[in-house]
């Protein structure tokens, strides 16, 4: 059965029962461009939703993530990166990070590189070389 | 990271709602004209502000405290200090962006967009945005304790991100006051400007880009 459970105990938030609130800071990196923010993830028994917005708060992606059907649907998009060949890597890469923040076992063969430090989860995507980094949420 | 910089500057310079009561174009003009002598005679302005962002996706919401300050005529420090820290200046034609781990500097002389960008950020902050017309579509409407101004982007790139920004000025002294941005994904961003202090002296430091 696959099971998420979920880890970075310290930015959970309590929410209604069968819900789980995680946030994360998160760095996208590629040769020419970076994004980075915050990651706030929901998480329910069916799904996990999460919104990924910049340090002003401006949104760049949204997406919710089925457990059963093990895919992640891109539901926004911030305009530079709103392009289907960009999306279509990005799906199966937050796919993948979503089993590494939630220490679920990847299934498939994948081509990505993945290293832990103290608090931060870095993985790589080999073949187009996009590094999505993220940790926990401390508040100050 | 330029482009993406950008593109997320625009957004952010796109910057309540509080029941208004309709207004002749007479008397809205009226009101532009008193914020822009307002933000025409500024010099300094410093405050701190409260910026909530609101998720549509997931019913909640984010929460950071900061810092601002600005300069006559080109000099702008945002500073996030809660939950994170990230700091974003303007001083002439430099730009920084940074935070502990990654740090850029901008020249706007050789980036004409960064230069519009720029232009528009200080714009809105001190209120001289309404009265450039090339960027906007600017509607007034008149409140109880604020007044207030909705700016409707005119140019593509701001078009896909924001539906529009709605500025509030106190009606006594037409200071800005509030600013909620609406994307097009249904989340909105409020900000609220606190401790606001004007015409005092702003240490120079402040705007020095780190280098």
């Amino acid at each position: 059965m696959f099971c998420f459970s979920a880890t970075g105990a310290e930015t959970r938030d309590i929410q209604p029962e069968g819900h789980r609130l995680q946030r994360y800071t998160f760095r996208i990196e590629t040769e020419k461009a970076s994004v980075s923010g915050l990651l706030i993830a929901n998480e329910n028994i069916d799904r996990i939703d999460g919104s990924m917005i910049n340090e002003f708060g401006v949104s760049a992606i949204d997406f919710s993530y089925s457990k059963r059907k093990r895919k992640v649907k891109l539901l926004s998009v911030v305009s530079f990166l709103n392009k289907w060949y960009v999306k279509m890597v990005l799906k199966n890469d937050i796919k993948f990070c979503l089993h590494m923040l939630y220490d679920v076992p990847y299934d498939k063969e994948h081509r990505y590189e993945v290293a832990r430090s103290e608090k931060t989860i870095s993985i790589i995507n080999k073949k187009y070389k996009i590094k999505y980094s993220f940790t926990p949420l401390n508040p100050l | 990271m330029r482009r993406t910089i950008i593109i997320f500057l625009f957004a952010f310079v796109c910057l309540v709602s509080v029941m208004a009561a309709p207004m002749t174009s007479g008397q809205k003009q009226v009101v532009i004209d008193e914020i822009n002598k307002t933000s025409s005679a500024l010099k300094t302005m410093s405050c701190s502000f409260t910026q909530t962002k609101y998720l549509s996706l997931l019913s909640d919401k984010m929460v950071s405290e900061g810092k601002m300050y600005y300069k006559r005529p080109n000099k702008l420090r945002w500073e996030y200090t809660s939950p994170y820290q990230y700091l974003f200046i303007f001083n002439g034609t430099k730009v920084y962006v940074g935070n502990k781990s990654r740090k850029d500097v901008i020249d706007t002389e050789s980036n004409r967009i960064f230069k519009e960008v720029a232009r528009i950020m200080m714009g809105t902050v001190t209120g001289t945005a309404l009265s450039n017309s090339s960027d906007f579509t600017v509607d007034v409407a008149d409140g109880n304790a604020y007044c207030q101004v909705t700016l409707v982007p005119k140019k593509k790139d701001m078009k896909k991100m924001f539906l529009k920004i709605v500025l509030s000025f106190s009606k006594k002294g037409k200071m800005i006051s509030e600013i909620n941005i609406y994307e097009k994904n249904n989340d909105r961003t409020n900000i609220k400007f606190k401790n606001i202090t004007t015409g005092g002296s702003v240490n120079e430091t402040l705007f020095a880009i780190p280098k």
